[in-house]
């Protein structure tokens, strides 16, 4: 058990422009589940590869229980790590793979072996261990590659894509697995992945990574009901978040965002400046109604079903929205429907910046990156 | 409507009345017909030809059948010190050449799959030696190990080493050793080559995990790279073997098979010696199926390895 920090950690490869990982000070709590999600080339892989010290940081620190570990190779370090491609040792059969890191210990091949056992016996791959990795399936190659990681009982878990070459199902059961096996084990796990539902499904925390910078750092419920800037709100969520571009204004003492064709009314929202804005908004902040009596008015221009939901795109004017339609209704293409916002789940925007405009009333984030060591 | 097909199959080739399966028969065996008659040609004649030879007493002229002495020929086999000795002197070009060979080249492939600047230009360069003629070889050596004029002897006498430049290609077996250096440098490229490639298929997150693993560099080699590499270890004993058991260039070129008489022969070279030379046919035939005997089990050896590993 152990936390992990990186203290102005930058990492750079010669002959690229860009910095692989820009200065980044991030901690990852002792015991916690924490993914580190974002699109490819975001820097995720990079900052495991870090800690894994396979790559050497450029400048900048990196802590184990506030040890300096920066310049210990990874032979010395007590992190495991399981690879997407999970790199297995070709000539070593199941039970050996698992039991190669004992080895290295200095462990008797008794011991090794029952203590394969017992792991073999949490990942129910007890009948797999005389198998060579070729002979074992890519769900089989993963568990093996997780038990060579638990045998060792690490302080950290580094854990690369580990489930993204399994289909579907087989990830679904396998989250479920990868979660029991943190809560049993308590130790600290840091996850790589680009797959939003490995973060919903298993992580306490989520680090939300672009061009090689940290945008969140926060909750899995806290990133999707609080996107720090339009980069994450777009980013996480199963359909992409509506925005629009617009202004508020104050008209007799009530604020109002206004949008052309789109508009709301915003009174009771406090903090909110008066000026340009991009208001973004989720399919379940947008209802569809009758278009008679309406306020606002639109036309159905798409329909998708992601099971158990519809969705319908509405145009009102020149400005699209994605609305979830309430179960017991039925739109189709080229429909007038009405529109209206739940005021509660609209995010503002700075139009320039597109960082997040913090209404009052919201419960501050995480955000332990901002702090020094 | 009948008439019509009937029409298009008397029109077509003869192929086209033969189903699809004995067409493509049709085709395969057209298409082997010249490889057939070259291998039939060049190899079958001769080899049934050198059998005639080696029950045939001298003929006529040179490499003509004569009158049949049964296993006469064979026969001499047991009784030919040369030969015993041959045999001996193939052993030691070939044991050397293999350990040596194979180690060398294993160290030079894992220093050449490390990072490091200008390695690019070194893996081309290890490829000359494979790549020169062997008599632009010998010739190189020849010069370079000269007792008076040779760049190596005014080496170890400015090193200090020597007073005077040892005479490199005079002693026994000090020459066959010599040989076998310079056919060992000759053929280490073709042998690191082979292991590069194998290492190039090692992807290098298995060794990134063995480091996370705790392994040491000596570990990882000794744990996952050596068990990995160990078939293309095995054909590449094999090769080198098979390669050496034929060579002849370097000695036919630096030494003619002495000093003294014998002592740099080996049985390729005392076969060469035997029948062009000395125009025993018959002798030499015999000793050409006892080199190539030896070469086809080898290479049987090596092709059912091949395929094994390719099965599994």
């Amino acid at each position: 058990m152990a936390e992990v920090r990186l203290d102005r950690v930058v990492k750079r490869y010669p002959g690229l422009a860009a910095d692989a990982v820009q200065e980044t000070s991030l901690t990852f709590e002792d015991g916690l589940f924490t993914c580190i999600l974002g699109p490819s080339g975001s820097g995720k892989s990079t900052i495991l590869k870090l800690l894994a010290g396979i790559e050497e940081v450029t400048s900048g620190r990196i802590l184990m229980d506030g040890a300096d570990i920066t310049n210990v190779t990874p032979e010395r370090r007590d992190v495991a790590m399981v690879f997407q491609s999970y790199a297995l040792y070709p000539n070593m059969n199941a039970r050996d793979n698992i039991a190669f890191p004992l080895m290295l210990r200095g462990l008797g091949r008794q011991e090794r072996y029952r203590h394969v056992e017992e792991v073999a016996e949490m990942l129910g791959i007890r009948g797999l261990l005389d198998r060579q990795p070729r002979a074992l399936s890519g769900g089989e190659r993963q568990r093996v590659a997780l038990g060579r990681a638990i045998v060792r009982s690490p302080k950290v878990f580094l854990l690369d894509e580990p489930i993204s070459n399994l289909d579907a199902n087989l990830r679904a059961t396998t989250r479920e697995e990868l979660k029991r096996i943190h809560q049993r084990l308590g130790a600290t796990f840091i996850y790589v992945t680009h797959d939003q539902d490995d973060a919903e499904a298993m992580s306490d925390r989520v680090v939300l990574m672009a061009r090689g910078s940290v945008q969140q750092y926060d909750t899995p419920t806290a990133i999707y009901r609080r996107p720090a800037n339009r980069f994450v709100a777009s980013f996480v969520g199963r359909l992409p978040m509506s925005f629009v571009r617009g202004e508020i204004r104050e008209e007799e003492g009530r604020l109002r965002f206004d949008s052309g064709p789109v508009w709301v009314d915003l009174a009771g929202r406090r903090g909110l400046p008066a000026g340009p804005v991009v208001v973004g908004v989720r399919p379940e902040g947008v209802t569809i109604s009758s278009s008679r009596g309406a306020p606002m008015v639109g036309k159905v221009t798409l329909t998708e079903v992601v099971a158990p939901d519809l969705y319908a795109t509405v145009s009102v004017g020149d400005v699209s929205l994605r609305a979830r339609v309430p179960g017991e209704h039925v739109v189709g293409v080229g429909d007038e429907v009405g529109v209206t916002f739940v005021r509660s789940l609209l995010h503002f925007f700075d139009a320039t910046s597109g960082e997040r405009i913090v209404v009052e009333d919201e419960p501050a984030t995480v955000r332990s990156w901002d702090v020094a060591v | 409507m009948a008439s019509g097909v009937a029409t298009a199959r008397t029109m077509g080739n003869r192929f086209s009345r033969l189903s699809i399966r004995r067409e493509s028969q049709a085709y395969a065996l057209l298409f082997l017909v010249p490889t057939a008659l070259l291998f039939v040609g060049l190899v079958g004649y001769p080899v049934l030809y050198s059998l005639l030879l080696t029950v045939s007493g001298r003929g006529a002229a040179p490499g003509q059948l004569g009158a049949f002495v049964g296993l006469a020929n064979w026969a001499r086999i047991a009784s030919d010190p040369i030969f015993s000795q041959a045999v001996v002197q193939t052993l030691m070009y070939v044991i050397p050449a293999a350990v040596l060979g194979v180690l060398v080249g294993l160290g030079v492939a894992l220093v050449l799959n490390e990072r490091f600047p200008g390695r690019r230009i070194v893996r081309a360069a290890l490829l000359i030696p494979w790549a020169l003629p062997p008599v632009v070889v010998a010739a190189m050596f020849q010069w370079f190990l000269d007792s008076r004029r040779g760049l190596l002897g005014q080496w170890l006498v400015n090193a200090g080493l020597v007073d005077q430049s040892p005479i490199f290609l005079g002693g026994v077996p000090g020459t066959l050793y010599m040989l076998t250096a310079i056919h060992i440098w000759k053929t280490m490229p073709l042998l690191a080559l082979m292991f590069l490639v194998a290492l190039q298929y090692l992807p290098n997150e298995t060794i990134q995990a063995a480091r996370i693993d705790g392994a040491s560099r000596w570990r990882r080699f000794r744990y996952v790279v050596l068990p990995f590499l160990r078939p293309t270890i095995v054909a590449a004993i094999i090769i080198q073997v098979l390669i050496t058991v034929q060579l002849f260039d370097l000695i036919f070129a630096l030494t003619g098979g002495g000093p003294g008489r014998y002592s740099t022969y080996n049985v390729y070279f005392y076969t060469f010696k035997t029948t062009f030379e000395q125009t025993d046919f018959g002798y030499g035939a015999v000793l050409a199926y006892i080199v190539t005997g030896f070469v086809v089990v080898l290479a049987l050896l090596l092709t059912r390895g091949r395929a094994r590993s390719i099965l599994s």
